[in-house]
Formats: structure tokens, C-alpha cells, sequence
């Protein structure tokens, strides 16, 4: 029986660098279909750019009517944030995708896509409360650190007429800013392992709140916050390629260029410019989206067997 | 699909091999290990050789040796030893840690031939001194990723794999209830344990093996509905009295090791 337990057995969970190339392996079978959700989900992110685009055009051209921003205004921002919310809603279908495909129940696109669709507002309710966590903790953080500059400064008499700090003391306290740097930057890096899948159990579990969806990641994830990190890492090291070639791309492209134009200060050659860097980077995102949604879509598989034993019961094979 | 990707191999003798390979998760993961590894080696070095440096020339001085010409022999000396490390550390142990480098080991994945027999000085070298260019360009990585072997430049030139380790056998010490032997004799005698099928023990195996693991919650939760399944599976009424599920599934266990050793 032993050769029932190699690492093909589907309730067994993965390994660090499994859960990479599963993804990595997953995105590459589905390469079309994850690849159109992510375009649809990259077009609705870019709506709101281009609406603002137009207005400012037209205030360009007609200068005036400049009494319709109180109207237009608003209205920009409740199309930000719909458009916002169906971002969320089609990158999020991905990661369900993959996890469909993991338990072996493959959904097709658009059914995915419907389903999350549905559910749209939750997913930006649920972006609101991240978002608020990561901005709560770190303004909290950032007072912390100043209270204790303070604290220091005024301990030491820094910047009290006629005392300034020896060498030795300085030194000392720029190593203790670097590990409280360090510190700081572990810390995010954790909190941010922590809420890496806050979207995945709403994209997948029926009855769940936008709340409960942070709340569930934040259950699952518990003991697990260093695998994560390190998961997270190894699949910026596999994409880091990626985002060098579209850095070459942008210089080749700098390069062939440059001769059309008298220099390089000129306005229209730096507008050609930002527009092909900006174009460059939303594809960028087309391509790598799928592959992070895929990856935190196999975290959450993996999450599930590991600490709920999802796939484990009897007959089913 | 399956989402690791399985090749078969033929040894010279004709036997057919089943291996998992090493995935560009775990390759990616164990080079960045062993470039830490490395990178800590070396920076070692250098610290021992600054140290090394200055009673060396006093040394030298005190013997009329001392040239101006040494600072640029020192430096000459230790970029060769830099180098002849990084290759030599891939080199080294990949040839006599039977294809594992402290990275790959880590991760649990290992260098083999093509035909399956185990990675020697030949293929070793070839693989190290291809790698910066694997390395440096991500000509590796997008091979790795886009080619059905996973070969990076190395393998092709020196016919090898990266295949996972497969991890059998962890099962032996696992906890049971001083009780659970007990009921696993009371279990042979009123039901047919051997209803249960090889994939069915997989899964009680799997689930014992894990369940410290699991959420408090769903230890309670999944005991209960696998307690519930077995019963079904061994068609039984209902379980021995005052007996709970995780006990029950444990005297399964105890049940059915018993009788396929018989």
C-alpha cells in the first residue's frame, strides 16, 4: 500500500514549491480561459482611467461648464467604485476556477465568473476592510515609531542647543531604527500572509459575508503564516522574469524611438512613452494575474486539507 | 490533468520508473537556498581573508618577501577561490550527495540521469557550469516552465532530471488511545474489517496522520462524519457503546493492520 502515498494522492497537502508549480501548472492547462477572465477583469480596472481621460478632455476643449464637476464628480465615483467591484468579482472567479480544478469539480468560465459577478459588492465591501486593516495598522504603527523617536530625542537632548550626539550614540540608535525597520517590515510581510486569500472563501463558499470571508482566511491561515510568506516569495522569484522582459520591451522600445524625435524632452515623445509603459504594464497584469489568483487559489486548496481535511473520506476513489 | 507533473523513465535494464518532477516551485525555492547558503559561504570567506591579509604581509615583510605586487595577488587568488566555490559547491555535491545540493535537499528534490541512475561528476559539472547562464538570464526559469521535462539548458547538455523525493512512510508512531487495541479486538469479532478497502485504510491512515493538524472544529466535525462513513462502509448498526469516533476510527485502524498481517 505504500505507493498510495506518493505525492500524487490528492488529499495529501503540498509542499512549498508544489503549491507554485501546481499553479504555475494549473494557469498553463486553462491558459485561455484564465487569461480572458483576467482581461475582462484588467478592462473593467482601466474604465475609470479612461472616463477621467475623457473628461478632462473635454474641460480641455470646451473650458467651460466647469459647474457640471459637482454632478460629474460623483458620478465618477460611483462608477469607481463598480468598476472596482467587478475587478474584484473576475480576478476572484479565477482563483475559484483553480480551486474547482483542484477538487476536482472544473467549472467552466463563465459559470465562475457568473457566480462571482453575483456576489460583487461583497467583494468590494470585503477590499474596504483589508484595505482599512493594512491602513489602520500601519498609521497605528507609524505613531508608535514616532512616539518613540520622540521618546529618544528627548531622552538623549537631541536637538537641544549645544548637544549634539557622540558617534557611539548615533550609532546605537541607527541600529536600533534598523531593527525596528526590519521589525516593521517582517510584521506587514505577516499581516499581509495573513489577508493573502481574503477573497478566495467568498469566490468559493456558499452563505458568507464579506466579513466572515476576512475572518475565515484569518481562521485558516493561523499556524500557517510563514509557509505562506515563503510561498508568496518563491512565486515573485518565478514571475520576476516576467517583469524584466517587459522592463527590456520598454527600453528596446525607448531605444527605437528615440531617432524619430529631435529630443528626448519633447513632448510628444514622452507622452509615446508613458502611454507604451502604461499599455506594457496592463498587459503585464493581463498575463500575471491569473497566475497570482491561481497561486492563492492552491494556497486555499491546501489550507482546506490541511487544516480541515477536505477530501477525506471514504469511497470516493 | 494532474497538477505535478509525472514522467515515466526506462533504465538500462529495461525497467519502467515512475517520478515526479521537481516543478519550478521547488527548483526556484531550493536555488534561492542554496545561493543563501553560498552567498553566507563566501561573505565568510572574505571576512576571514580581511583579517588574513595584514599580519600575512607583516609576515611576508619580516622575511623580505613583501612585494607591492601582492594586494593584486591576494585579490587574483580569492576571485578564483570565489569562483572555484560556486562551481564547486553545485559540483561537489550534487556528484556525492546523490544529486542533492543543502538546497535541494531541503526542499526534497534531487538530480538524476535521464535513464534514471543517479547524477556523477560529468553530469554535475556540465549542469554547474551552464547554470550562470541559466541563472543570470532566466533562460533556466522560462525553460524550466515551458518544456514538458522541466530541462534548463544544463540538463539538456548533461542529460539529466530534477525529480521529487517520494516520501513514503511516516505512519509508523502514530498516537492511539490506550483503549483503541481493545476495541480493535471487539471490532474483528462483530464486524468484516476487510470491507474496507486499501484506499479506504489510505484515507483512515491519512486522516490519523493528520488530525492534530486540523482546526478544533474540524477535528470534532470530520471524526464524527468519517465515524459515520466507516460504519456504513463495515454495515454496522451502530458503534460499540460509549466508544467515540476519533476512538473508533483509531480501533478501525488497529482493526484492519491486524488482519492484513494475518
Amino acid at each position: 500500500m505504500a505507493q498510495k502515498f506518493t505525492s500524487l494522492d490528492p488529499a495529501q497537502p503540498l509542499s512549498i514549491g508544489n503549491v507554485v508549480s501546481a499553479a504555475l501548472r494549473l494557469y498553463a492547462a486553462h491558459f485561455k480561459s484564465y487569461l480572458k477572465v483576467s482581461l475582462i477583469a484588467t478592462l473593467w480596472a482601466f474604465v475609470p482611467l479612461l472616463v477621467v481621460g475623457l473628461i478632462a478632455g473635454f474641460f480641455v476643449v470646451a473650458r467651460s461648464y466647469f459647474a457640471a464637476l459637482g454632478l460629474i464628480i460623483p458620478a465618477w465615483l460611483v462608477l469607481l467604485f463598480y468598476c472596482m467591484a467587478k475587478f474584484l468579482a473576475y480576478s476572484a472567479a479565477i482563483a475559484r476556477l483553480a480551486f474547482g480544478e483542484l477538487t476536482t469539480q472544473p467549472e467552466t468560465a463563465v459559470v465562475a465568473c457568473r457566480f462571482t459577478n453575483a456576489r460583487m459588492w461583497r467583494f468590494l465591501r470585503t477590499g474596504f476592510f483589508v484595505f482599512g486593516i493594512f491602513f489602520g495598522v500601519g498609521l497605528l504603527a507609524y505613531i508608535l515609531l514616532a512616539i518613540l523617536g520622540i521618546i529618544a530625542a528627548v531622552v538623549l537632548g537631541i536637538g537641544t542647543a549645544g548637544r549634539t550626539p557622540d558617534l557611539q550614540t548615533s550609532l546605537i540608535l541607527g541600529l536600533i531604527a534598523l531593527v525596528l525597520l526590519l521589525a516593521v517590515i517582517a510584521g506587514f510581510s505577516w499581516l499581509a500572509a495573513r489577508l493573502s486569500i481574503t477573497d478566495v472563501p467568498l469566490a468559493v463558499e456558499t452563505n458568507i459575508t464579506a466579513m466572515n470571508t476576512v475572518g475565515r482566511s484569518w481562521e485558516l491561515t493561523k499556524t500557517h503564516a510563514l509557509r505562506i510568506m515563503a510561498i508568496l516569495f518563491v512565486a515573485a522569484l518565478v514571475s520576476l522574469p516576467l517583469g524584466i522582459v517587459s522592463q527590456i520591451v520598454i527600453s528596446l522600445m525607448q531605444a527605437l524611438l528615440a531617432p524619430y524625435f529631435a529630443s528626448e524632452s519633447e513632448p510628444a515623445y514622452g507622452l509615446i512613452i508613458v502611454l507604451m509603459a502604461y499599455g506594457l504594464g496592463l498587459l503585464t497584469n493581463v498575463i500575471t494575474i491569473p497566475f497570482w489568483q491561481a497561486i492563492k487559489g492552491v494556497i486555499y486548496y491546501d489550507l482546506r486539507c490541511r487544516r480541515e481535511g477536505l477530501g477525506l473520506q471514504f469511497g470516493t476513489r | 490533468m494532474h497538477f505535478l507533473n509525472r514522467i515515466t523513465l526506462q533504465t538500462p535494464e529495461s525497467v519502467e520508473l515512475g517520478f515526479t518532477l521537481a516543478g519550478i516551485g521547488n527548483r526556484a525555492l531550493a536555488l534561492g537556498l542554496d545561493y543563501t547558503f553560498l552567498a553566507l559561504l563566501l561573505t565568510g570567506f572574505i571576512v576571514i581573508l580581511s583579517l588574513v591579509v595584514e599580519p600575512l604581509s607583516d609576515l611576508l615583510a619580516i622575511f623580505n618577501l613583501g612585494s607591492s605586487d601582492l594586494e593584486l595577488w591576494i585579490v587574483a587568488i580569492a576571485l578564483l577561490i570565489v569562483f572555484a566555490t560556486y562551481v564547486g559547491y553545485f559540483v561537489f555535491f550534487e556528484a556525492f550527495w546523490q544529486g542533492q545540493t543543502p538546497g535541494k535537499r531541503l526542499v526534497h528534490i534531487r538530480v538524476i540521469r535521464d535513464d534514471g541512475r543517479p547524477a556523477r561528476i560529468p553530469q554535475a559539472t556540465l549542469r554547474a557550469i551552464v547554470r550562470p547562464i541559466d541563472d543570470l538570464f532566466f533562460v533556466g526559469c522560462f525553460l524550466i516552465v515551458f518544456n514538458k521535462r522541466e530541462k534548463r539548458l544544463g540538463d539538456w547538455l548533461a542529460g539529466t532530471l530534477v525529480i521529487q523525493e517520494e516520501r513514503g512512510a511516516r505512519a509508523q508512531n502514530l498516537i492511539v488511545a490506550p483503549q483503541a487495541p481493545a476495541i480493535a479486538q471487539q471490532l474483528l469479532a462483530i464486524t468484516d474489517i476487510s470491507a474496507l478497502t486499501p484506499d479506504d485504510f489510505a484515507i483512515l491512515r491519512n486522516y490519523l496522520q493528520r488530525r492534530q493538524e486540523l482546526t478544533l472544529q474540524a477535528q470534532e466535525q470530520l471524526s464524527q462524519q468519517l465515524a459515520e462513513q466507516l460504519q456504513a462502509v463495515l454495515q454496522l448498526e451502530q458503534r460499540p457503546a460509549e466508544v467515540s469516533a476519533a476512538l473508533f476510527l483509531e480501533a478501525a485502524y488497529l482493526a484492519y493492520q491486524q488482519q492484513s498481517r494475518s
